[in-house]
């Protein structure tokens, strides 16, 4: 069972740096001041999350 | 303005908020929390001592352990099950700094459950720390969640299946170290956290066990002891000495349920030789209710929205315009295990268990809190740990 939910958390956290890579992606992408900032908020738990903070 | 500056400036802003707020939850994470062990210290072990399943984990908890020169019996205490209810932890600190057994033994765990005292609880805007003034500066201790925090105890199941019960609980409850006992070698966090503590007090021959809450007025099980079939007598009788003759509000007594498992009262005298007590207080500041959740209500236990509630007969506990300060809150706890420990020695002689240095409800209230915690800063090296 701990192998499984230590499998589940690695993906978890992948997945984190998946929708972390997408928001930065269309931060880049956008020409929208207000979608960028958006986007930088967003931004924020996932950078939180990947760095174990929250 | 230039897209690209603009975009470079809407990112310094959001790195400085993600810096502001990560130093912030690192600085709460990381804050160790001075314990200043009474002088009649025996030794301090470390759960994992007990059993390998916590080994390594953030809730591998130091365990105190005051030998008393004359045989008798063993009591365990435990705070810091739910962290968001601090007099847990300071009930059961007041007896690490404080006690002189003269007969029997005394084991303390100020917090059983780290990992939930690492994080605050999500959206509630809680206060990180909480302060109390001593004699010699202010004390800091951390304020925290109910729950083990998702970055040590991570997925959730879809149902939480009770081990050994196969009770369904609720999926967070996993991380709930008082829905996770007697807990399994191989679990979750929680459960292993549980686990070693019952081979703890297996092992240590545990006569008593009480278990330090709090709850919310809201709340059905309030200002009482719940307590396992194994001492009904005890609590039966403590509760009406300390209505009658110490306390302004009465402390009720309950049964433990037999068909509701996973906590600290059920599964620890049923699977273990030791009567399983575990006591509640009143705590305005875990109501829904409330107002403004900030240190303040914390400790003074002062809300006029619950206040409110209380004249609309909504709530199982009085509440007035002086509160529920944590004072009282924990005098009430640290008095209730004494008068336990007190009617057990009469019921049991075999197992006497006597205490000295603890201070009584009323001198708590006289001299507050802070009297009764040492500065680490003065105290011999050896006697200083950190929680």
């Amino acid at each position: 069972m701990l192998m499984i939910h230590s499998v589940v958390m690695i993906l978890y956290y992948l997945i984190a740096a998946f929708f972390l890579l997408a928001i930065v992606r269309n931060f880049i992408a956008t020409r929208d001041i207000q979608e960028a900032f958006l986007y930088a908020v967003v931004m924020i738990p996932f950078v939180l999350r990947l760095l174990r903070l929250k | 303005m230039n897209i690209r500056l603009a975009k470079l400036t809407i990112l310094f802003f959001a790195g400085v908020c993600a810096a502001i707020a990560g130093s912030l939850f690192k600085e709460h994470m990381e804050y160790k929390e001075a314990v200043v062990a009474s002088p009649f210290l025996s030794e301090v072990k470390k759960l994992s001592d007990y059993s390998d399943a916590v080994r390594g984990t953030v809730n591998d908890a130091n365990v105190y352990i005051f030998n008393g020169p004359a045989p008798g019996g063993t009591v365990v205490l435990l705070g810091g099950t739910h962290p968001e209810e601090p007099v847990a932890n300071l009930s059961a600190q007041i007896f690490t700094e404080n006690v002189r057994p003269v007969q029997g033994r005394v084991i303390v765990i100020n917090r059983i459950n780290t990992s939930a005292s690492m994080a605050t609880r999500m959206g509630e805007a809680y206060p990180r720390f909480y302060h109390i003034s001593t004699p010699w500066g202010v004390k800091k201790w951390r304020y925290g969640d109910r729950l083990a925090t998702p970055l040590h105890s991570w997925p959730d199941p879809e149902v939480y299946v009770h081990y050994p019960s196969g009770q369904n609980l609720a999926y967070m409850d996993i991380r709930n170290a008082n829905r996770t006992w007697p807990g399994r070698p191989d679990g979750l966090l929680c459960e292993r956290t549980c686990y070693a503590l019952m081979e703890l007090i297996r092992k240590e021959k545990a006569d008593i066990v009480m278990d330090f809450h709090e709850a919310e007025l809201e709340y059905a099980v309030e200002n009482t002891i719940v307590v396992h079939e194994k001492g009904q007598s005890v609590a039966a009788m403590a509760s009406m000495m300390l209505t009658s003759q110490t306390f302004d509000v009465p402390i009720g007594m309950e049964f433990s349920p037999k068909a509701l498992h996973g906590l600290s009262h059920r599964e620890i005298g049923d699977h273990s030789d030791a009567a399983s007590y575990l006591v509640e207080v009143a705590e305005p500041m875990l109501d829904r209710i409330r107002g403004i959740t900030d240190e303040e209500l914390l400790m003074s236990g002062k809300d006029r929205f619950v206040m409110k509630a209380g004249e609309y007969k909504l709530l199982y506990s009085p509440i007035d315009e002086n509160g529920w300060p944590v004072e009282k809150r924990t005098a009430r706890h640290v008095t209730t295990l004494m008068t336990i420990l007190q009617v057990n020695n009469m019921l049991s002689p075999e197992k006497t268990i006597i205490l000295e240095g603890i201070p009584d409800y009323r001198q708590i209230l006289h001299d507050g809190l802070g009297a009764f915690f040492h500065n680490p800063g003065e105290a011999p090296r050896e006697r200083v740990f950190f929680d």
